[in-house]
């Protein structure tokens, strides 16, 4: 008789939850008459992900103390359920974002239950605690996005942002595969702590060094962090501009919630190395990102590199390896992911009411025209820089002070100077919306007034909310996010 | 030297040159279709080597997984595009015939040297394998207990791809000049 392992079906509620909403719009989809195919499908994947949000803030109100699940395979923690409950808010406002999104009837089942099983497979990533299951979440969220990213096989930029973002992510995950598979061979151990353990005694071992790099490179590749960032610009720019809003906020989460984990319970001995490699990652991430947002025009390209230079900030909290930068990265994937969803959100409704790419010279005069979304836009705009309505002035304060505890002054320099070049961009676009002299603005034909998209512009209100309110209520998301860091128990207060 | 011993000589390397012959082969077929049936008898002749080594469930599911399903798919995919393919030798950048050199070279030298740590008694100890390590019985006990959730997100893993396959291979081809999105 094999004893199989006690399963908490609890804790991988919110997981399921995905899943069942993904498995019921495919079904549903296929039995509905095809008039109401979109509603049915956005309707179910919407609750799916009202359902999973709840059911990891359930989950996080009754862990405090971190679990092993299924045999080792999977963590129970504060950590992992905090992250779940903001990929599920992202999925949310997605599928809002998304519902005007698909005026045609191909594939919209599809492509709503992509969504949810994409947000189900970081879902679960975040909560993996043993390599093997790491991998499996990596690629089960991984195909998702690809998909999704070439599900308008009619278009070209899909197309080709679907098959850039696989081949290159594929090469990402095959170096991650290739260091777990030395970490392995190194230690023994698949479970995170145990590799932990087993490692401190091969502080000098060149495989876990050579594994460690693998690692690093892997993670950066799907936190689109520079010198592995190449593939973020043309996949943002081509893919369907909600899954742009979706990857930008939950990729995010996922990949550095990972990264923080993965660093801190697996590679302890080996923090004198893996805090440099993050702190020169996330150097590359600031200075590459903001200096190549430069020069772009196109809105979706730009704010694809300014993800890459946020992929630097959010490093430094974990380059810094405290319990402040733990506490610094959590909040800071708040406003950060609200602001970046509710950007390509405006991108979005632009880009259907011009039918073209939305480039910095037909933004002109949005905030006119559409005083909402454009004030919306010029808001995010305002939080990316770090100015204080956003909760990112406060997220980039706590990333700081994380960093100066930890001694790492020289990257805070490097970070002010990044958040200095990058209020030219950022006001480049605010410029666009409302500062343009008629003559320069190059009006597009638009076919009578604007489509009017209740639902989106709820989820910009939402992001809005959530922009401005984690700046209010910085007291209790920072108690959160220090709950959630304490129960991961792998970073030490000072 | 016993019978057994002879016979298991005999098969290596009957099964050794097979391998190393089908995968020259591989490489040295114009015709990508040859090429592809050449790698089936590589695949097929690495199971048995594998059998050789007592790893009956890894050399069952070689030549189920790669022999017969990945084999099969490529035989589909080289149907379907014709024998379009270039020579394998004609033009093709020099810098890659460079890195596939290298590479192969680094490869032998990686051979000799584990032969040779091996020879010289040098390699540092035996691998702590069980007797039943690899069967299938034990795969089977590890895919229920300890690996349980592993072996059920690869199921989901699956369905994603199988459900974007179909998306991707069954969409209708409308190209609607002007239309974007």
């Amino acid at each position: 008789m094999i004893q199989t392992p006690s399963i908490d079906w609890v804790a991988l509620s919110p997981t399921l939850a995905t899943l069942a909403a993904a498995g019921l719009a495919l079904l549903l989809a296929v039995l509905v008459p095809r008039s109401v195919r979109r509603p049915v499908a956005a309707f179910v994947v919407g609750v799916g992900f009202l359902v999973a949000g709840s059911l990891a803030a359930y989950v996080y109100w009754k862990s405090p103390e971190a679990q092993s699940l299924v045999g080792e395979a999977a963590t129970r923690d504060r950590l992992g359920s905090l992250a779940q409950i903001l990929i599920a808010g992202a999925g949310f406002l997605t599928v809002l974002v998304a519902y005007s999104d698909r005026p045609r009837q191909e594939h919209v089942g599809e492509y709503f239950a992509l969504l949810a099983t994409a947000a189900g497979g970081m879902m679960f990533f975040v909560s993996a605690d043993s390599l093997m299951t790491l991998f499996l979440g990596l690629e089960w969220f991984s195909i998702s996005l690809y998909i999704l990213c070439a599900i308008d096989v009619d278009l070209e930029t899909s197309l080709e942002s679907g098959l850039k973002y696989l081949i290159v992510g594929s090469f990402g995950s095959a170096i991650l595969l290739f260091g777990f598979a030395l970490v392995f061979g190194a230690t023994g151990e698949l479970q995170l702590a145990a590799i932990g353990e087993a490692g401190a005694a091969l502080d000098d071992d060149p495989m876990m060094v050579v594994a460690l790099a693998m690692v690093l490179t892997g993670l950066g590749f799907k936190a689109s962090a520079a010198p592995f960032h190449m593939w973020t610009p043309d996949v943002y720019e081509g893919a369907p501009t909600p899954v742009t809003a979706f990857m930008s906020a939950a990729t995010k989460v996922a990949a550095l919630v990972v990264a923080l984990r993965l660093l801190t319970s697996a590679f302890p001995a080996h923090d004198d190395l893996w805090t440099a490699a993050v702190a020169a990652l996330a150097v590359a991430s600031l200075a590459i990102g903001n200096l190549a947002a430069l020069v772009q025009r196109d809105v979706k390209r730009m704010l694809a590199y300014s993800s890459v230079s946020h992929a630097g900030f959010m490093l430094i909290p974990i380059a810094a390896a405290n319990e402040l930068g733990g506490k610094a990265l959590l909040y800071y994937l708040i406003p950060y992911g609200a602001a970046s969803l509710g950007a390509f959100a405006v991108v979005a409704a632009r880009e259907r009411e011009l039918r073209a790419p939305v480039t910095l010279d037909n933004l002109g005069a949005m905030g006119w025209e559409r005083p909402f979304l454009g004030f919306a836009l010029a808001l995010f705009a305002f939080s990316f820089v770090g100015l204080p309505p956003g909760g990112l002035f406060t997220g980039k304060l706590y990333a700081f002070s994380a960093a100066v505890d930890a001694g790492w002054t020289w990257l805070v320099i490097v970070g002010v100077v990044a958040t200095a070049v990058s209020v030219y961009y950022y006001l480049s676009i605010i410029r666009a919306l409302y500062l343009r002299s008629e003559a320069e603005v190059q009006l597009a034909p638009a076919g009578g007034a604007p489509p009017r998209e209740l639902l989106l512009s709820l989820a910009v209100a939402a992001a809005i909310a959530v922009v401005i309110g984690s700046f209010v209520f910085v007291e209790p998301l920072i108690d959160l996010a220090g709950d959630a860091v304490e129960s991961l128990g792998t970073l030490a207060s000072e | 030297m016993d019978v057994g011993n002879v016979l298991v000589w005999a098969v290596w390397f009957v099964a050794a040159f097979a391998c190393l012959g089908s995968g020259i082969a591989v490489v040295s077929f114009s015709n990508p279709f040859y090429s592809a049936l050449a790698l089936i008898g590589n695949l097929a002749s690495l199971a048995v080597l594998y059998l050789l080594l007592s790893a009956e469930f890894v050399a069952a599911a070689q030549v189920l997984v790669y022999a017969g399903a990945v084999m099969v798919m490529f035989l589909f995919v080289v149907a379907y595009l014709g024998g379009r393919a270039d020579a394998p030798w004609a033009g093709g950048a020099s810098w890659q015939q460079v890195a596939a050199l290298s590479a192969a070279g680094a490869l032998l030298i990686e051979v000799f040297l584990a032969v040779g740590l091996e020879a010289s008694d040098r390699l540092s100890e035996e691998p702590p394998v069980e007797a039943f390590f690899g069967g299938p019985h034990e795969i089977g006990r590890l895919f229920l207990t300890d690996h349980l959730l592993a072996f059920e997100i690869t199921s989901i893993v699956l369905l994603v791809a199988a459900v974007g396959g179909v998306i991707l291979g069954s969409h209708t081809r409308r190209f609607e000049p002007g239309v974007d999105r």
